[in-house]
This record gives structure tokens, sequence and C-alpha cells, in this order.
């Protein structure tokens, strides 16, 4: 009993100190707390992976006596161990006495001192805690892949740290609105109250006003396109059937960036961000080259960072490698699904199966031709709450590079709350609604008779068979779907037909019959009974749209043919309640927007990074296990903590030391301070001021490597430089110049290969003066 | 059952011309191929085009690279949500 009281206070305590420390970085609203990452004292760590030795502030302890302890005793045990005190802090059980030791004992000789004494109740190191930052979205428990501590979500329990460090990682950063990723994907129910926050709206586009004011061919592109139908409404089209598209995008959208600790729903990986919507598919799962091609130029032209590509197949198009390789040279990373096992469900490896646009993370061969891998490109397996490869997830030690969490993935979804536009059951007086039947050998009509649903249907055939060597259709009334977003036909069918050969299909217009573009088509057999069938999307804001059934048999055989009814064109009705539109979805499509949503964490702490240092910073970040090894080039599930940290501070300025003197080198900011070889640690884009200071009887001859002259040495990280240090007394300096170099500004990020160069002219330019 | 969508669009090919074609030229190389421009992609050096007759999507694209001045055709691939 005693022992958890004694965690607790400790636990406040530390956290209370760090918090004032690091107060600028931590919104007031946040709940925050902490979770001891380390091992001390023979202390078991809560949870967490220890990444080194156990930390409490040098020199301090946290003690709290007894009740009954005396005012003198106590101030006779502090003057033992020399204590002084720096603060009490009144908690429920009384008073925790934070000490600062004189130097004389250690911390853990001073806390051995105190828990002998019979006056105290308990003495430990003023621990520090990682701090975490947990966010107060409803649902924040059942997002495992952001932080597991085993909870059982959706009926399955986790293993505790199986997850990317969320919230290990969001004391870094939650995020930015400057950063932009594209979802590119069947679009994005940007209404949903989790989402709304984080849509990006075009700067250039006043929306609604049927102008192209950026004058980039699209008219009204406020949010983003739709390349499927070729409209202004990235809207996601929720299909209510089963095997169409439940919403896929916006589940995708809310995980790599649902609004996060707004008290509503979930949190993506980012909490604020701005998702530009790039529908390319729709209902039908759907994507083709065309669309995404357009889809990716469009991010490329609008200053997107990331793409999340949450689909696959088995083509390798030339078009679409042209493309993605476009976005490499704009710096814009593309994170892959590395795809769902086949037909069985089963993963498959990726090396031996390719599967795109995940494989042009390695080199592929299209249409005959050998490309290089491009470096933009990062493929993602999927893992379980256990850490485990999914086994639908498809693999590839070459060909896929990491995995991310893809199982019970909760996230937003559209509304299923649909307004019908247009329905037909042909019913009552059908003439009237105003088909017209045409094409080749048409036998178009209505029927009460061969159709089991009554009393009436639409069919190609009303009596008997249908012919050899039709392209028949029945085309339906024009109607308008101006001020609707979302919409999508859908009917109930009977067919029977030759298989794979003769078949029935939905075209769609949104030009008033102009021009057509085919949306779905089935053939084989119902065995009699109506099914329903989402055919396709409708574009959005059209008051031209149609539709037509078109029947297509070859020269021979002949069966019953088709039947349609209640053919309905539905739109969205309301914007999601916010409540209840939230579902649990598995697939490498859900692990791939976890590592989207880390690409733009690291570009929210550092927007100057390159496409190959965040594709180093996620990659070798990764926490290793048994069961992705060989599976995934990198090993691992990414960490967002370890990736960000590696941003944040991640390079190294080495110091050598040269010559027979002897003397010491110092930087400012501290982090080197060595008098042999050393290296220090420092943010990428900082500028680092090393100094060299000689022992008595030396002399400081001079940097080389990336800094020359004897004056201090103005430096970015990732460089190498020697200080030599010289015995002999020094020949007078002439003009009492050394070569000094005006130090850069602070977080101005240059490529660090550009910078040494520039640097190094400077320098050359500066020493000739 | 719903036809499994095939690999690639019906009727549509997707053109890459090299540098340096005139635009006459193009529009010379798709009507001699009876083809309908659907749209032009990244100003005007990638064609999305239908093939207006009764041709196979293979047969169109190994007309189509015969030309010199045809750096790739393809069919218009389809890809699929990995739910």
């Amino acid at each position: 009993m005693t022992r958890i009281v004694f965690y607790g206070i400790g636990a406040i305590v530390s956290v209370t100190t760090v918090v004032v420390t690091l107060s600028g970085l931590i919104p007031g609203d946040r709940l925050v707390y902490a979770k001891q990452k380390q091992t001390s004292g023979g202390k078991t760590a809560l949870s967490g992976v220890a990444r080194g030795p156990a930390h409490y502030v040098p020199g301090e302890i946290l003690v709290k006596f007894r009740d009954e302890a005396s005012l003198s005793g106590i101030a006779s045990l502090n003057v033992d161990t020399g204590a002084k005190e720096l603060k009490p802090v009144t908690v429920q059980a009384g008073v925790i006495h934070q000490y600062k030791l004189d130097g004389a004992l250690s911390v853990d000789e001073a806390v051995l001192k105190y828990q002998n004494n019979p006056a105290v109740q308990y003495a430990e190191p003023n621990y520090l805690y990682q701090l975490q930052a947990i966010p107060n979205d409803t649902r924040f428990g059942t997002l495992w892949g952001l932080h597991n501590t085993g909870q059982t979500v959706d009926g399955t329990a986790g293993k505790a740290d199986a997850d990317i460090d969320a919230p290990e990682a969001w004391e870094i950063s939650t995020g930015s609105p400057n950063v932009i990723i594209a979802v590119i994907d069947s679009g994005i129910a940007y209404d949903h109250p989790d989402l709304t926050p984080n849509i990006w709206t075009n700067p250039g586009e006043i929306a609604g006003d049927g102008v192209d004011n950026d004058g980039n061919g699209l008219v009204d592109d406020v949010h983003g396109w739709d390349f499927l139908m070729n409209d202004r409404d990235p809207m996601d089209p929720v299909d209510l059937n089963p095997g169409g598209n439940p919403g896929h995008g916006t589940h995708v959208a809310g995980t790599i960036a649902g609004a996060g600790n707004n008290g509503t729903g979930i949190t993506g990986v980012m909490w604020t961000a701005k998702l530009m919507a790039l529908k390319a598919g729709g209902v039908n799962r759907s994507l083709s080259t065309t669309a995404l091609v357009s889809a990716i130029h469009y991010a490329i032209a609008k200053g997107a960072r990331v793409i999340n590509a949450s689909f696959a197949g088995s083509a390798c198009s030339l078009a679409f490698y042209d493309a993605v390789s476009a976005a490499n040279d704009a710096g814009i990373l593309i994170i892959a699904a590395a795809g769902n096992g086949g037909d069985d469900g089963i993963g498959d490896d990726n090396n031996s199966t390719p599967s795109f646009p995940s494989n042009f993370s390695a080199p592929s061969v299209c249409n005959g031709q050998q490309k290089a891998a491009l470096t933009n490109v990062i493929a993602v397996a999927a893992t379980d709450q256990t850490d485990q490869l999914a086994t639908f997830s498809n693999f590839g030690s070459t060909t896929v590079q990491v995995a991310a969490p893809g199982v019970r993935i909760n996230s937003t979804i559209p509304t299923s709350n649909v307004t019908t536009v247009l329905l037909h059951h042909f019913d009552s007086n059908p003439i009237e609604l105003g088909y017209v039947f045409g094409g080749t050998r048409s036998t178009w009509g209505f029927t009460d008779s061969t159709s089991s649903s009554q009393p009436n249907s639409l069919t190609d055939s009303p009596t008997g068979n249908y012919q050899n060597n039709t392209d028949s259709f029945a085309m339906g009334p024009v109607f308008s779907t101006v001020g609707q977003r979302g919409c999508r036909l859908d009917s109930r069918v009977r067919y029977q037909t030759e298989l794979d050969i003769d078949e029935v299909l939905a075209d769609v217009s949104k030009n008033n019959g102009t021009s057509w573009q085919v949306s779905q088509g089935i053939s084989g057999d119902s065995n009699g009974r109506f099914h329903p069938i989402t055919w396709g999307d409708i574009a959005d804001g059209s008051a031209g749209s149609q539709f037509r059934f078109r029947f297509v048999s070859d020269e021979s055989l002949t069966f019953d043919g088709a039947y349609l009814d209640d053919v309905r064109v539905a739109c969205v009705a309301d914007a999601p309640s916010g409540t209840t539109d939230y579902q649990f979805f598995h697939g490498t499509s859900m692990a791939t927007p976890h590592v989207a949503g880390l690409a733009g964490l690291l570009l929210s702490a550092n927007p100057h990074l390159s496409v190959t240092e965040l594709r180093s910073a996620i990659l070798s970040t990764v926490d290793r296990n048994a069961s992705l090894n060989g599976k995934v080039s990198s090993g691992g599930r990414i960490n967002a903590r370890a990736a960000l940290s590696s941003v944040v501070a991640s390079s190294t300025i080495i110091v050598n030391k040269s010559g027979a003197g002897t003397g010491t080198v110092t930087s400012d900011p501290a982090g080197l301070n060595c008098r042999a070889t050393c290296n220090g640690k420092f943010p990428l884009g900082s500028t680092v001021h090393l100094s060299a200071a000689p022992d008595p009887g030396s002399t400081f001859a001079g940097w080389s490597g990336d800094c020359s002259g004897t004056g201090p040495c103005s430096i970015s990280p990732n460089a190498t430089v020697t200080a030599t240090f010289s015995i002999a007394p020094p020949p007078t300096n002439s003009g009492g110049g050394g070569c000094t170099v005006a130090p850069g500004t602070t977080g101005d990020m240059v490529l660090p290969t550009m910078f040494l160069i520039s640097l190094a002219a400077l320098l050359r330019k500066a020493c000739r003066r | 059952m719903p036809l499994p969508l095939p690999r690639f669009a019906p009727k549509e090919v997707l053109v890459k011309f090299k540098d340096g074609v005139s635009s006459e030229r193009i529009a010379a190389i798709l009507k001699d191929n009876q083809t309908d421009v659907i749209a032009e992609l990244q100003r005007g050096r990638l064609y999305h085009i239908r093939i207006l007759e009764d041709r196979s999507v293979e047969l169109a694209i190994a007309q189509l690279t015969s030309y010199r001045e045809i750096e790739y055709a393809e069919p218009n691939y389809r890809y699929e949500t990995q739910k």
C-alpha cells in the first residue's frame, strides 16, 4: 500500500518539475501524465522499453518523513547527508521534501541513509519520467496503434507497447497546419466533425463562384478534386452494400490527421495537419492510372509534402512511374500500401509478386523497361495488436520497407445517412419515367411476368432469352445532382448471362448523354434472385446527369438476361454526427496512413527535411522484432517518438584532435567538450560554434576538415573537423586576426552538403583577406 | 456475381509522346488510329485516349507503339484500395 502511494507521488513531483521546464511546448488544456520508462534499484519499469541507463535529476532526492518525525531529527539527518531543502511539496498524504545533496554522498548512498532511518517513510532519487501527451478524444482508448497498453480493442487484447509511441512523440510535435498531406483515395468526408479542422482549403480558389480562380484548369477545387468523375467535389461516397467502398478514404484520413484533443472521437497520428482530398476512386474500390497520375500532379502543383497511397495493383504502369518520379523530384514522399494478399487472403511476397505503387520503392520492370527504385516511395506492411505481421499483409525483404499497425484500426467514416435523388420502382406507369430504349437489336422494355420483383421491372428481354450480337441500352431520364455530394447509382438486379462474355453494364453521363463513362458490368447467374448492387459513382453538382443500362452479347449462347428494379441515385444527406461515424477496418490500407502521419509529424518538427532525410528518419528508428525480420527491409514497425527525436537532434559533429600539443574543444550550444576525438549531437539545421583552448605550453595551430583557420569554427551538423594543437611556442601572430566565419542563422536549414560547400568557400575567402 | 473489374479500363489507352513531337503530328497519329482524346495529362505529352472501333486494347497498343514518335502506350491499368 505504501509502495503504491510512493510511486504515485514520485510521478507527480517529477512531472511537475518537467512541465515547468517544457511549459512552452505543452498546450494548456492537454492532459499530461508520466510513464516511467526505466528500471532502477530493482524496481521494474511500468511499461515501455528501456533505452538507456536510469534517469534521475543529478544530486537530488525526494524524502517523505513519517508524521511522528521530529523537526530536530529531520534537521540533524539532513546535516549528516549534506541535503539542503529545495522545495517542500504538499500532497494529500503530507509533505514531500525535495533535497539537493552537497556532493559528499551519491544519490544512491543518500537514499539508503534516509531509508535506514525509522523516521523516514520513503526516500528515492528524483526520477525523470517521460512525458506523454494523452489527448482527450473520447475513443482514444481504442487506438492501440498509437498507444497500446495491452487493452482489449474490438474484442481482442493487445500487448503493451506494441504501438508507434505516439504519446511520446506528441511531446515533441503534434503536427502543424502548414503540412499538407494528400490522400489519393475514394474521397474524404470533409464534413466529418473530427476531420473538418484539418481539411486543406485551396488558397487560390474562391468557393462556389464557378470561376477557375487559380487558373489550374479546375473550377472551384476548394478541398481537392474528384479525378474519377471529374467534378469539384471529393466527397467520399459511402456504399452500404457489402463489397463496395465503406468510406475508405475517410478512414485513412482520420488515421493521418483526425483532429486531436478536440474531445471527439479519434485522433490521427497528427493532431493538426491539412488533408488534401484527391478522389481517384469511389464506390467500386478501383482507381485508374489516369486518375492517379492527375491526382499526383495536382498534389505536386499544390504543395503537398506527403501522399498517402492506400491502394495496390499488379500492373507496373510507366505513366504511373513517371508521375511518382515527378513527385520525387518535387520532394514529395509517397507512402504506399504493400497490399493485402490475393484471393486466399494470405499475404504474398512482393519480391516475387510485385505490387504497385509500393514496388516502385525497389527496382522494377515496367512494360519491358528496367526502372530504378524511387527513394520517395515507402512501402508499408501491416502489424497486429501484438506486433506480429498481419496474416493478410504482403511483405518483401527488399520491396517493403517498414510495418505499421493495420488490424482493428478505428477511424472516421462518412455518414450512412443518404438522401434519395431518384428512385424508380417501375411499378405504376413506368412509361412516364421517360426511359429511352435503343442501340443494336434492342428488346429493352418493362415486364411484369418473368420477374420475381413484382409488379414490374426493367429488362433487356421481356419475352424469353436475349438475342445474340446485341449492344442495346435503356437510358434513364436526365436528373440533377446540383447541390448534392457523394452521389452514386445502385439498384437491385437479377441476371442470367453467358459467364464473362455477355454482360449488363451501367454507364453514367454528366453532360446529358453527350459522353458516357462505364462504371461496372456483371455477368453470370444470380440463380433467380434479385441482389442489391452498387453500380458506381454519379458526378456531383451536375444538372445534366444521366445513366443508362446496356446489354452486350456476342454471337453465341443466349440466356434469360437481366432484370433491374429499385434503381436509385442517392447522395450524402447530412454531415456525419461525429458520435457514431467511426468504424474498425483492417488492411495495409490502414497501416499506410500511420506512416504518412508520421512523415507529416517529422515535417511539422522540421519542414526543411528532404525526401531522403524523411525516409532515413522513418526507416532507421523502427522497433525491430522477429516477426518482421526478413519481411520488411528495416526489420521493424515504425516508432514515431524515435523518428521525431532523430530529426530534432540527429546530426553529428565529429572532432578529431591532432598534433603534439594538448587542448580542449568546446561547443556552443553545449554538447561537445573534449580533449581527444569525440562527437556531439545537434539539431539538424542548427549552427554550432566550436572553440579551441590550448593548454599552457601548447598552442592551437588551427582547424582542418570542415573548418579552417584558427578562430572560432561555426558549422552545421553532419561535419567532421580536426583541431591541431602544437607544442612549440607559436610565431607571433601578425595582424591578430584569426579566420572568423559569420555564424549562420540558427534554424536555417540548408542541405548539409550545400551548406558545407558554401561555408568552405566563405572560409577560403575570409582567410585570404 | 459482379465481374471482378478488369485489370484495365476497356477501350482506353495511355499514350506518351516523345519530346519535340508537334501537336499537329500528335493529332494526326491519334486520328489515323481511330481514337478520341479523353484528356491531355502532363501538359500535352501524355494522352488518355479511347479506342473508337471494335479493336482490343492490346491491338491498339501494338499499332501505336510502331510509331517512332511514341515513347510508350499502355492500358489504363486499375489499382484497388487495400482494406
